[in-house]
């Protein structure tokens, strides 16, 4: 009885686990939809026997991959906010991740 | 008391973090607290207690005095942790990966107040009662090249069987279990005498001493035998 009851005290700490990865991944998809996407690159274009570089923000719209031209100052501005994008999809991409693990133990326990 | 561990007893992502706050002497002040002490405490006393949560909180005093040096939001930053602030409570989250860091400050009253700004370290810190408790008498723990404090086992006894009672939200239950299950294996630690010097310094109301007593019975702790008793009363 005893051993039953410590047993599932331990899986109630998963589930509290849980939760709170839920509740964070929530936060974490919120201020990701609000950051643009894309990454930044550039495009070369010829003209007149001349080569311009410029930067370009690229990213996919549905089915097409768009090519969104850039200042120079703009694309500085975008870095910091495209680079915290990143992190935070790739915060998300973990504890998507670690909700799964828990996912797979409580459903073991529940067997 | 001042305690020290030969091995960190932390993943390597919290040790790193732990050993830039205590440069930064963010411990000067500020203390470890949730469910990391208890993996100090095991790896120190052998206590069977090996679970814990990705959420790293910390405790802070408002009138912590200002430090040199670089603001925690740059220091974390550099960590790899980037910050969550929920704009209508103005909490602040610092996240990398699954780990989430969040600061906490003891709140006075009964009033839900919003986050508060800690001038000190440039940090909005969430106002939760019963924090102070975790202050009385702290642990200073060397660990490796750094130097951090934590709640001694006796506060953090006290303080987690006082909020058990007081969860709230959708996974109160759980989190009450975890509670009451820390307070279990700190029970096989803690020392009665520091529990009445806890018990004397902080003064606790009819409903604060109810929830002691609630929470030892439904952990089946002895309240006697752990120094939770009030003399003359």
């Amino acid at each position: 009885m005893r051993r039953h009851r410590k047993d599932q005290s331990v899986f109630n700490m998963l589930k509290s686990e849980r939760s709170r990865c839920v509740a964070l991944a929530e936060s974490l998809r919120r201020e990701i939809d609000k950051l643009p996407k894309g990454s930044l690159s550039e495009r070369k274009v010829k003209s007149n026997d001349k080569e311009y570089v410029y930067p370009c923000l690229r990213y996919r719209d549905g089915e097409k991959v768009v090519f969104e031209h850039l200042s120079h100052q703009r694309a500085e501005e975008l870095k910091p906010v495209l680079e915290r994008r990143k992190k935070l999809e790739s915060s998300l991409k973990a504890n998507k991740k670690r909700i799964a693990t828990i996912d797979s133990i409580l459903t073991k326990g529940e067997d | 008391m001042v305690v020290k561990c030969d091995l960190s007893p932390f993943v390597p992502q919290v040790n790193d973090l732990l050993r830039e706050l205590s440069r930064a002497n963010f411990f000067e002040h500020g203390l470890l607290i949730g469910s990391w002490p208890m993996v100090v405490y095991s790896q120190l006393y052998g206590l069977i207690y090996g679970l814990r949560t990705n959420d790293i909180d910390f405790a802070v005093v408002k009138s912590a005095r200002k430090v040199d040096g670089t603001p925690l939001p740059d220091l974390l930053g550099r960590l790899g942790y980037e910050v969550l602030t929920d704009y209508q409570s103005g909490i602040e989250k610092y996240v990398q990966d699954t780990f989430e860091i969040e600061f906490l400050m003891h709140r006075r009253g009964g009033v839900a107040l919003p986050a508060v700004d800690v001038p000190a370290w440039q940090v909005a810190a969430q106002p939760l009662p019963f924090i102070d408790i975790l202050f009385l008498h702290p642990v200073t723990v060397h660990i490796e090249d750094y130097t951090l404090r934590i709640p001694s086992p006796e506060a953090l006894m006290v303080h987690k069987l006082i909020i058990a009672q007081r969860r709230t939200g959708r996974d109160r239950e759980e989190k009450k279990e975890k509670d009451l299950q820390q307070c279990s294996s700190l029970a096989e630690i803690v020392r009665a005498e520091a529990v009445q010097t806890i018990l004397q310094e902080k003064r606790m109301s009819k409903d604060v001493r109810k929830d002691l007593s609630m929470s030892c019975a439904e952990a089946g702790l002895d309240m006697n035998a752990l120094g939770l008793y009030w003399p003359g009363k």
